[in-house]
């Protein structure tokens, strides 16, 4: 997601918090698994000038 | 995260998948599900403010189903204009509203009628006349381009098989400089392409 971002040409990309949302659910293991959770992402888009796919 | 959604993905079904589930939370929070719902769990897991959830209606703090928080992101302001894609029962919309005020707009996008149907009413019942929920779907938003100051969106695209439609739609309505408040899932792992062909995991 975040080489999708910066391929579009989105600037300040960046995370800036995780949260491990699937904690105590059935979906635990999975989520250990594959390394699953929730990030909270910021993004700018680009002002006049830059080029934006 | 992968990104790719494998060519011969039922993307009809899947879309049917999420809706079914979602349609589900609304009418039945309290069911049983694989993934956290409500207004505890948004304050003890995702850092929402309890004070502020409890001011809202029940019925939709107890529908949300996030996986982050978009409002912890960064200041959403008065007069700005905001658009949540997904916004489910419209929880981090009816927030954003309160936080544009009456000179702002709350734009939320959904493509369950459930829950288009929880938001609106739930903004009706605060009073929030700069809130406005309109039927669509991430791919091809309802919106003019270079309209919105802010995006926010929480959960949400990691549903959307078509993930490059949806971030060139969000590109096309922000305006110049303005900001993406994303609360998605991220993976650690590359998924193998029978893993991505499994709509059981892509729902979950």
């Amino acid at each position: 997601m975040i080489d999708v971002l910066n391929s579009l040409g989105f600037e300040e990309v960046r995370i800036l918090e995780r949260f491990d949302c699937f904690r105590a659910t059935t979906k635990e293991p999975t989520a250990r698994k594959y390394g699953v959770h929730g990030a909270n992402i910021f993004a700018r888009k680009p002002h006049p000038g830059v080029s934006v796919p | 995260m992968a990104i790719a959604c494998p060519v011969d993905l039922d993307t009809q079904l899947l879309r049917s998948e999420v809706s079914n589930i979602y349609s589900r939370v609304v009418v039945e929070p309290q069911g049983k599900f694989h993934f956290h719902r409500g207004p505890a769990y948004a304050a003890e897991f995702l850092g929402y403010d309890a004070g502020e959830l409890a001011s809202l209606p029940a019925e939709t703090t107890r529908a949300f189903a996030g996986v982050s928080n978009p409002h912890r992101i960064g200041p959403i302001r008065a007069g700005e204009t905001v658009l949540d894609i997904g916004c489910g029962a419209g929880m981090d919309l009816l927030l954003a509203g309160r936080r544009v005020g009456p000179a702002g707009k709350a734009i939320g996008v959904d493509m369950t009628v459930a829950m288009i149907e929880r938001a609106s009413a739930s903004a009706r019942a605060l009073g929030l006349a700069q809130v406005e929920i309109r039927r669509g779907d991430a791919t091809s938003l309802p919106l003019e381009s270079a309209s919105v100051d802010v995006v926010i969106s929480n959960g949400v695209l990691n549903l959307v098989p078509e993930k490059e439609r949806a971030f060139a739609e969000i590109v096309r309505v922000l305006k110049p400089g303005g900001r993406l408040q994303l609360g998605d899932i991220l993976l650690d792992a590359e998924l193998s392409e029978d893993t991505r062909r499994n709509i059981d995991l892509w729902t979950g």
